[in-house]
């Protein structure tokens, strides 16, 4: 068994959703498994918050969303990644990086 | 763009609901069943299956309220939910939102009147270019005197400072005439501004046709043209687009039309200078001899940058300067100044000057009443928002558990306090839109109430800035009263209120705290306002008893006016009013008929400067001053009723060959003859220099001739047929007829003798005397009036407020009281249990409001006389009345208290 569920940094759910679109288009599952499998099971999304993001995301302009057939030939609502998306997930991704270096180099200072 | 896309999927939301509730539904469905499958591939039953799904991502419910309530079209469906929630709520107690959307309406209603006609008045911008540079000037006089603002100019004084000046941009002077339009079908009187040419330069104001005066205008000779108003172009012109460079004739004169201004230009000032129809350029002259003759009104524009402080400072150094130069010339006596009060006296030209910003000058009457009665209205609004909140909390106790329930159910605090609040604003909103029907009507009795010291043109309607403020005053009042049941809402928890079942009962002491203070603010408020118009009545009151020293009753009053043209001269002048008062003196049911130039209380009024001559030769005493003076026939203190002290009147032997005489008044014996006779001395408005001096043939009583509230002026009269002032003064005359009935049966009677001896005379305005005597004090009733009406609604707001206040006391203590009963209590100790709590209510809000009145009834010392503004009996009095309303209002609901059936009290639990 992995250890429990590790709640999202605050704010990197809207990331996580656009770098896996970044990949292909996808459903609300998708995204959810996707980013499950990726965090090797560290990450587990509500529903909840998966959609509410989704839905955000998308009034922005940042992914689109059309309805097609899925795998089990039932209509499911796929997502893409909009120009737009894509120079945000960009500039998220690097100012993470910093970030990240950032804090790693003030954890590793003894 | 996304902010538009966020914009128009909110839309969709909102309007095609059922559309993407299903494509929420699909997509979440789609979810499940693809996890759920996925669970299924590893061996799991499908029902398992499906509740592991819920176990770890949540209900579908709860999702999808989260993702709808994410939006911010979630925000409109809920306001709207509440709003359809309110207005069901409303119906079902059709007798609480009537009588709060009514008390709301009478609240919001004045305001909206009381704000329509500062929005008519002190809040509108002046229709001139950069209106806030535009200065009246005004001379300061030794003796407080003269016209509306001070002292005005003479024609030379007024050249002087305009071109000694740095100060203003220009200056321009204007007076009013009469004149008579001859070119039309029936003659007819017509108000003339007689203005210097750079008047419309100096206002900013553009023409609307053709052109304002040129430079030269102003000689005599080219002085022939005129500017017509918008009015007269239309009403007597037709509108003729044509008329400009075309001749009209006024007092038989031919006059060219040189311009039209346009709708908006109605330059007038209450008081003394009313709107006119036309236009005409004033002939100034230098010539030092009239120096004296003072008669024009300044206007002045400020330089850029230049403050009226600056400009006062400026104008008083001129005034010093011609003071200089002019004393010594119009001195005759060789008498050494002793004072310079003195010789300043002696100069013919003014003490000092005094500037008034043009705004104030129109609207410095109006302005502080106006505000009064705003102040008063707000008062209104609050007693009925706090009347509207004691209402509400009434309600918010039987909605306790509601509110309870909402929260147990896991509605926020904030949810709830928008839906209280909602309602609030629904009621106040209902109640707002009723206002206006309500201040429509009031602005119709404003309108007819309206005091001769408004503003001319002044119209007050709802104009879109009334219906903004109206608007925002029903949200503001709305937030305002709905706090109360929010701050009820919280102030148990929930559990509390659910066991209770709904009931509520002995306890929520803090709802009922609350509502004791609203009481108390209630009472406070009407106190003031009560204190405030208690003021204002018993100032009018005082008034009304002030004996103004001439009779008013059964005298009809009849301005004529003789044009020009064909009554050239004083002489004939004054022929024509003695055979007309001779004629009508013989009318049927006339006691006497008399004649004056400006009526006392009236609006006209002239003062001129006198010198009063020295006893002989070693007497140093002659001074000079200046007074009112009142041209009269030989009847008139016969027919005012105004008594003869000393000497004698005039008689028709006063002619303009018999040597001239004057009459003065008491006051004017006391000032200037203490101590002596003055009958015999001598007096003249001309050149001291000219002969022959008048002789002072008596003395009469003081007359109230300008204002009821103020001292009598001192004052001469001299009979009309003796022209003893340096201008004729003839061309107008007002008539006084005492007629044995009432006066107004006689008009008829005296029109007919008027166009008997002259059918081109345009015929003249009458009013009994009793009218021009009430047109004085007309603000004064109409202030009164008004604070009087606010008062009495409040009060009565304030009385309904304990009532609910006392019969919810009694309500809920029923219980109470039975047992009390049972227990052997009398019927009177219920009684003074109940009175007793409404009694202090009362005296805490008459305690509160004694304070506040003290604090504020200071703004209204300049509209009281005879009274201060912390008259005991007033404050006494009003202390008494309110305590007795508030009583009578308790006792209701006590009597109810004392007939409670300890049997039916019991049981009722």
């Amino acid at each position: 068994m992995p250890d429990k569920p590790s709640d999202l940094v605050q704010g990197t759910l809207d990331m996580l959703i656009l770098k896996t679109l970044a990949l292909e288009p996808m459903h609300g599952y998708g995204i959810s498994v996707r980013i499950e499998q990726m965090s090797r099971g560290v990450f587990r999304l509500n529903a909840g918050s998966l959609f509410l993001a989704i839905q955000r995301l998308e009034r922005d302009g940042l992914i689109d969303g059309e309805w097609k057939p899925s795998e089990n030939n039932r209509r499911a609502r796929y997502y893409t990644l909009t120009a737009k998306g894509r120079k945000r997930l960009d500039s998220e991704t690097r100012e993470w990086g910093r970030q990240v270096a950032a804090i790693g180099r003030i954890l590793e200072a003894s | 763009m996304s902010l538009f896309r966020n914009f128009a999927t909110g839309l969709r939301s909102l309007f095609r609901k059922n559309q993407v509730d299903r494509e929420l539904d699909e997509e979440l469905g789609a979810y499940l069943e693809m996890e759920a499958a996925e669970k299924m591939r590893q061996g799991v039953s499908r029902k398992d299956a499906l509740r592991e799904v819920r176990l770890e991502r949540g209900s579908l419910e709860v999702t999808k309220e989260l993702v709808r309530s994410g939006g911010w079209e979630f925000f409109v469906e809920t306001c709207w939910q509440d709003l359809r929630f309110g207005l069901r709520m409303l119906r079902k107690n059709p007798g609480f939102a009537a009588v709060a959307v009514l008390t709301l309406a009478l609240g919001i209603g004045v305001n909206t009147a009381i704000f329509s006609a500062l929005n008519a008045t002190i809040l509108r911008p002046l229709p001139y270019k950069n209106p806030e540079q535009l200065v009246m000037v005004w001379g300061v006089e030794p003796r407080g005197c003269c016209r509306h603002g001070g002292m005005v100019f003479s024609s030379p004084n007024f050249l002087d400072f305009k071109d000694q000046n740095r100060v203003f941009e220009n200056m321009g002077a204007f007076d009013g005439t009469g004149f008579t339009l001859t070119s039309v079908e029936n003659p007819q009187k017509i108000h003339a501004g007689r203005v210097t040419t750079d008047f419309f330069r100096v206002l900013g104001a553009q023409p609307m046709l053709g052109r304002t005066f040129l430079s030269d205008e102003n000689q005599a000779g080219h002085d022939h043209v005129v500017v017509l108003g918008y009015e007269m172009w239309q009403r007597r012109f037709a509108s003729d687009s044509k008329i400009v460079g075309q001749t009209i004739r006024l007092d038989a004169n031919q006059y060219e039309v040189v311009g039209v201004m346009p709708h908006d230009f109605d330059f007038s000032i209450p008081g003394y200078y009313g709107p006119m129809d036309l236009w005409v350029p004033i002939v100034l002259t230098r010539d030092n001899s009239e120096r004296r003759h003072n008669y024009l009104n300044v206007i002045a524009r400020l330089k850029a940058g230049v403050t009226v402080r600056q400009a006062h400072a400026e104008t008083n150094i001129i005034v010093a300067r011609l003071i200089r130069e002019y004393s010594s010339t119009t001195e005759q006596s060789n008498a050494p100044p002793t004072t310079t009060a003195e010789t300043n006296e002696h100069s013919g030209v003014m003490l000092g000057t005094k500037l008034e910003p043009l705004r104030d000058e129109i609207f410095g009457d109006v302005r502080s009443p106006l505000l009064i009665l705003f102040g008063a209205v707000g008062f209104v609004l609050l007693i009925a928002c706090a009347n509207v909140a004691n209402l509400q909390l009434a309600r918010a106790s039987a909605r306790q558990k509601e509110i309870a329930l909402r929260t147990a159910l896991g509605a926020s605090r904030g949810r709830v306090a928008r839906q209280l609040i909602t309602e609030s604003v629904l009621l106040a909103l209902v109640g707002g839109a009723l206002s206006l029907l309500l201040a429509f009507w009031l602005i119709k009795l404003l309108t007819g109430l309206l005091p001769a010291g408004m503003p001319q043109g002044t119209s007050i309607t709802i104009d879109a800035n009334v219906l903004l403020y109206s608007l925002i005053l029903s949200l503001a009042t709305g937030l305002l009263f709905g706090l109360a049941p929010i701050f009820q809402a919280f102030s148990r928890s929930p559990s509390e209120s659910l066991k209770e079942g709904g009931k509520a009962t002995a306890t929520g002491g803090g709802g009922l705290r609350l509502r004791g203070f609203l009481t108390v603010s209630e009472i406070a408020l009407s106190m003031v306002l009560l204190i405030g118009a208690g003021l204002l009545t018993r100032t009018f009151v005082g008034l009304l008893n002030v004996k103004p020293g001439f009779e008013t009753e059964n005298i009809l009053s009849a301005k004529v006016t003789l044009p020009k043209y064909s009554y050239a001269d004083s002489r004939q002048q004054a022929d024509f009013y003695t055979r007309l008062l001779e004629a009508i003196a013989t009318l049927p049911g006339v006691k006497a008929a008399g004649a004056v130039n400006d009526l006392p209380l009236g609006a006209g009024r002239d003062s001129d400067e006198f010198t009063i001559k020295p006893r002989g030769a070693k007497d140093v005493s002659s001074s000079t001053g200046s007074c009112q003076d009142r041209l009269i026939s030989p009847d008139y203190f016969r027919v005012m009723n105004i008594p003869l002290i000393k000497g004698r009147t005039f008689t028709k032997a006063d002619a303009s060959s018999a040597p001239p005489v004057v009459i003065i008044s008491q006051s004017f014996a006391r000032r200037f003859f203490p101590n002596e006779d003055p009958l015999g001395r001598h007096i003249t408005f001309a050149d001291p220099a000219a002969a022959p001096w008048p002789t002072i043939v008596g003395v009469v009583g003081d007359v109230r001739d300008l204002a009821l509230d103020a001292d009598p002026d001192i004052e001469i009269y001299a009979p009309y047929q003796q022209n003893v002032l340096p201008y004729n003064p003839l061309p107008y005359m007002s008539l006084v007829v005492r007629t044995v009935g009432d006066p107004s049966s006689l008009t008829s009677g005296v029109l007919a003798e008027i166009h008997e001896l002259d059918k081109n005379l345009p015929l003249p305005e009458t009013e009994p005397m009793t009218a021009v005597y009430s047109a004085s004090i007309s603000a004064r009733r109409f202030n009164t009036l008004l604070l009087s009406i606010f008062a009495g609604i409040a009060t009565i707001l304030a009385a309904i407020g304990i009532y609910g206040v006392i019969s919810y006391l009694v309500t809920r203590r029923t219980h109470e009281i039975g047992v009390r009963l049972a227990l052997g209590a009398e019927a009177r100790n219920i009684l003074a249990l109940i009175v007793g709590r409404g009694l202090l209510l009362a005296i805490f809000g008459v305690v509160i409001g004694l304070a506040g009145a003290l604090a504020v009834t200071r703004v209204l010392a300049k509209m009281l006389f005879g009274v201060t503004t912390t008259d005991p009996t007033t404050f006494v009095g009003v202390s008494a009345l309110l305590i007795g309303i508030v009583l009578v209002a308790c006792y209701v609901p006590a009597r109810r208290a004392m007939r409670v059936d300890p049997m039916i009290a019991l049981r009722y639990e």
